[in-house]
């Protein structure tokens, strides 16, 4: 292993310098770096990290097919994302306008509109792939700061306990207590938001709430754990235990939430654009269904349902990855499961063996 | 409140009800439900014509000086028109006003026999000029250059005014869309308050809801509840032989699709004004039949003149070259819309009749084009120029046109749609920006907060047949209130009255006209040739300094059920051209129940 001097700023300094004013330099003891005053380098922290949170992850999730499934799809839609943000630079698959092709065309009529148009003769498969990438950025930018404002919230209130905790758990009751519905509505109506980022934001002002609390109490276990314990005696910094011992603990948890969270983004975002409450003018598969149902009439006899179909489609799709990834990422976080697929338990390995040989010797 | 009549019958239906009581009950519940005219003998559900209304029945009502929850359609069963304007004879058809006499600075009006009140007083004139009256502090039209409103008998009311006012004018202002409804011994007390205090009798008068109105129509009120409002037939109106069914019930239904699908449904048999675009009317049962009538209005645009690009000339040509609108058109429904052949303030169809040889001076802006040269070169001459493929200002700033309409307008959100998408093309920056009626009605036209907003561009039927209301619309004074600051427009809207300048008809130089004065000038003149001269004079200030954008004339679109259950007149039929053939064809004994 490549030895390399320590630059002040690494948190893991072997020893730290401490000049007493007449220029010389005395080292000062450091607990950490008792035990080794070998550092490691980027590449191998990187290493770590991909082995850690990107690969054994990986492996775990790739055994479990709903996460396949749910990665399957949900990559149908990043490609659409890229499709349409192609498009929009490189003209690859325009976006919708009115007139591009021929008024009220039936689905697999012509590769020109393989869904069909609209009466307005809007390419209606344009349209649910240009709702796309605004979808995707909003359920994102949601699912962020719903679980990012409850893990801060949750984490502090927990750990630190007192008078801080009692301050954020009624500051999140509080938002718990407004209805998001009508608060929603109130803010979507007096700000009119068109960026997609805010307007993720703005579904999620007080869904992080509900979620603090649960994290809170989660935290409240985890505090108590030996390890945080240990930290605590050594003197680590409160940061540092929250950063290092408490938040990667919640992960799983949190990462769960956070597909929920965009799941709640995608059917809030969907349903304010269908009552006309956001900005008509920003692409998405509510508005296309509230054109469905009331310019074409998609509900009044069977000829323009497939108007219907195909944005109830794209919000179908995108929930069902959605779900089908949370419960994958579950099992990622599931530590039995996960050691055992990552190849590093040798008993469970070998119960394994040990059924899967038997059921071989079955006649 | 559950609806009373439609209470019972959800437990006990008039065939049970035979079947437990006999004849007599039978007999009975005919006489009770029908009053002495009997209806069809069928009685119950069977005697009952369903129509729909868009105001919940609870909370609607029927002053029509407090324009909250204005009950509009039940109130043209409820109450006795004037006259009716026909658009197939283009002429009124006397009604509660049997006779009249035009003298130029009078108007005599006779009440017809044998009409009376719900409540079985007689419809006097003093009930009459209590209603004309209270309009002259409304801000009803006439009140501009009526002196004095007379009651010389029982039947008859003469109003007197200020000087030699144009026939027409009269006639669509004081007959046409008016009702036998503010009845003296309700609304007397409110004209009395208003004669001594006539900013809080205004106000008193606009908020008072009547609930419980006393109907001068064939059908009087029963019961209002959620969902339905239940009108019975009366025995004492002039035309309740005509009629024989006993129940009319108007249903709450939310917006135009749940319309539709309640007409295709057949669960209601009349729908008096609806858009429905063609695919929907090509799937409606057979027994459906649709009836167009001229809107004399449409959907345009309304620029706000104060705005730094909407309100310059050359923006608003641009814009107007732009929009194709046959494809607007198209896009929307080519069956129920119509474009004006040229963009002024008279309606579609009367162009040619009022412009004559002079139509040919004025400019169309394309018809079924974007003319976008054309568009390029105004908007060069101005100092305007394409920056990156926008167009923007002299001081660099890009043309936006954010456009207001309203979000759960159908046809018309489909219109700024397209619009927006060939004001995108040509290089403006255009978005739609669809908002609740309400709110934009309450609060954004009114204070002239906004760009551009989906407007209609003409006065309305019928008057808006008559290029002096549709004129006097675009120049002066809008409904709905705009604020669309146009000089020339009345201070309520915004505007001072101001002269306008525009290039000469001629083809050289300018002509600098005052639109209100001109207006003015024509509503007290009867001579025909003066008064073309004004219209044409004026229909060139709107085409060429496009106060208002036109680009769709609506025809409406009433739906009535036939087949075996009612017996009614052709669609095409000259009776049926009237606003709205689902309130008048019983009247006229043209809409008779047939079913079992």
């Amino acid at each position: 292993m490549q030895v390399k001097p320590t630059d002040s700023s690494s948190e893991s300094a072997s020893e730290s310098i401490v000049t007493d004013g007449s220029g010389s330099k005395t080292s000062s003891f450091s607990f950490e770096t008792s035990s080794s005053n070998i550092e490691v380098t980027w590449n191998e922290r990187l290493r770590d990290f991909y082995e850690e949170f990107i690969y054994k992850p990986g492996l775990v999730a790739w055994d479990d097919r709903r996460t396949r499934i749910g990665a399957a799809i949900m990559f149908v839609y990043v490609s659409m994302g890229v499709i349409a943000w192609l498009g929009a630079w490189l003209g690859f698959y325009p976006e919708p306008t009115t007139n591009q092709a021929e008024r009220g065309l039936q689905p697999f009529q012509t590769l020109d509109a393989p869904l069909g148009t609209t009466q307005s003769g809007e390419d209606v498969l344009a349209m649910a792939i240009h709702a796309t990438p605004e979808m995707l950025i909003m359920v994102t930018a949601g699912g962020i700061f719903a679980t990012g404002v409850a893990v801060l919230t949750g984490t502090l209130a927990g750990y630190k306990g007192g008078s801080v905790d009692r301050a954020v758990t009624s500051f999140s009751d509080v938002a718990m207590s407004i209805p998001g519905l009508p608060l929603i509505m109130v803010l979507a109506v007096v700000f009119r938001p068109r960026n997609p980022i805010l307007i993720g934001i703005l579904l999620t002002i007080n869904y992080w709430a509900g979620l603090g609390r649960s994290i809170r109490s989660q935290v409240l276990t985890l505090r108590e754990e030996p390890y945080v314990e240990a930290s605590r005696t050594m003197g680590v910094s409160t940061r540092r235990i929250l950063t290092k011992d408490i938040i990667p603990n919640l992960m799983p948890f949190v990462l769960v939430n956070f597909a929920n969270a965009a799941r709640y983004v995608v059917f809030a975002s969907v349903g304010l654009y269908y009552l006309g409450i956001l900005p008509s003018s920003v692409e998405n598969w509510g508005l296309q269904l509230e054109n469905a149902y009331t310019q074409a009439g998609a509900l009044v006899g069977t000829g323009a349902l497939y108007q219907l179909l195909v944005p109830m489609v794209s919000i179908m799709g995108i929930a069902l990855s959605l779900i089908l990834l949370a419960q994958g990422l579950d099992r990622v976080f599931n530590p039995r499961v996960r050691t055992r697929l990552a190849g590093e338990s040798e008993s469970v390995r070998s119960e394994e063996t040990e059924e899967s040989s038997k059921t071989e010797m079955m006649p | 409140m559950v609806e009373k009549a439609t209470s019972h019958r959800d437990i006990l239906n008039r065939r049970q009800f035979v079947g437990l009581v006999g004849v007599s009950g039978a007999a009975a519940l005919a006489g009770c439900t029908f009053g002495n005219n009997g209806g069809d003998g069928g009685g119950g559900e069977n005697g009952r014509h369903t129509s729909y209304t868009n105001i919940i029945p609870k909370n609607m009502q029927w002053n029509p000086s407090n324009p909250s929850k204005l009950a509009e359609i039940s109130g043209q069963v409820l109450f006795d028109a004037f006259a009716k304007y026909n658009f197939a004879t283009s002429e009124f058809k006397p009604y509660a006003i049997s006779d009249w006499e035009y003298g130029g600075n009078t108007f005599k009006m006779t009440i017809r026999d044998g009409l009376t009140w719900a409540n079985g007083d007689d419809v006097t004139s003093a009930d009459v000029a209590t209603q004309l009256r209270i309009g002259l502090h409304t801000g009803e039209t006439y009140a501009d250059y009526t002196d004095s409103i007379e009651t010389p008998d029982d039947k008859t009311v003469v109003m007197k005014f200020n000087s030699t006012i144009n026939k027409k004018i009269v006639q669509f202002q004081i007959l046409s869309g008016r009702f036998v409804r503010q009845k003296k011994s309700v609304f007397g007390e409110y004209l009395e308050k208003i004669k001594k205090n006539k900013k809080e009798g205004i106000r008193e008068l606009q908020e008072f809801a009547w609930q419980e109105p006393i109907a001068s129509g064939p059908f009087e009120f029963d019961s209002a509840g959620q969902q339905q409002l239940l009108l019975t037939l009366r025995d004492d109106h002039p035309d309740s032989k005509k009629i024989n069914f006993g129940e009319y019930v108007f249903v709450y239904k939310d917006g135009n699709e749940a319309v539709q699908q309640a007409l295709q449904n057949q669960t209601i048999d009349s729908a008096f004004s609806l858009f429905m675009p063609t695919r929907i009317v090509e799937e409606l049962p057979d027994s459906v039949k649709q009836i167009q009538l001229p809107g004399n209005w449409g959907y345009g645009l309304v620029p706000n003149h104060s705005h730094r690009h909407a309100g310059d000339r050359a923006v608003r040509q641009a814009i107007q070259y732009v929009i194709n609108r046959k494809q607007v058109m198209n896009n929307v429904s080519a069956d129920s819309k119509q474009v004006p052949e040229i963009p002024i303030g008279i309606a579609s169809s009367n162009q040619k009749q009022w412009l004559g040889d002079a139509m040919s001076s004025f400019e169309t802006y394309g018809v079924d084009s974007s003319q976008t040269k054309k568009a390029a070169a105004v908007l060069k001459e101005a100092g305007y120029s394409k920056q990156g493929g926008t167009w923007t200002d002299k001081d660099g700033t890009a043309v936006k046109l954010p456009i207001l309409v309203p979000s759960d307008w159908t046809d018309w959100n489909t219109a700024t749609q397209t619009i927006v998408d060939q004001l995108t093309s040509f290089g403006f920056e255009a978005t739609v920006d669809g908002r609740s009626f309400g709110n934009l009605q309450g609060n954004i036209w009114p204070n002239g907060d906004y760009a551009i907003s989906a407007g209609g561009w003409l006065d309305g039927a019928p008057q808006g047949a008559y290029p002096y209301f549709s004129l006097h619309h675009q120049l002066v004074k809008n409904f709905r209130g705009f604020t669309y600051n146009y000089p020339a427009a009345d201070q309520s809207r915004g505007g001072s009255r101001n002269d306008v300048t525009v290039p000469s008809r001629t083809g050289s130089g300018t002509m600098t006209v005052n639109p209100s004065k001109r207006l003015n000038e024509m509503a007290t003149n009867t001579e025909e040739a003066k008064i073309k001269e004004i219209v044409v004079e004026q229909a060139w200030v709107t085409n060429q300094d496009l106060p208002m954008i036109p680009v769709l004339e609506k025809l409406e679109q009433t739906f009535l059920t036939a087949g075996d259950k009612w017996d009614i007149p052709k669609p095409d039929a000259d009776v049926a051209q009237v606003r709205w053939a689902n309130t008048w064809l019983p009247r006229m004994g043209e809409m008779k129940y047939t079913g079992n």
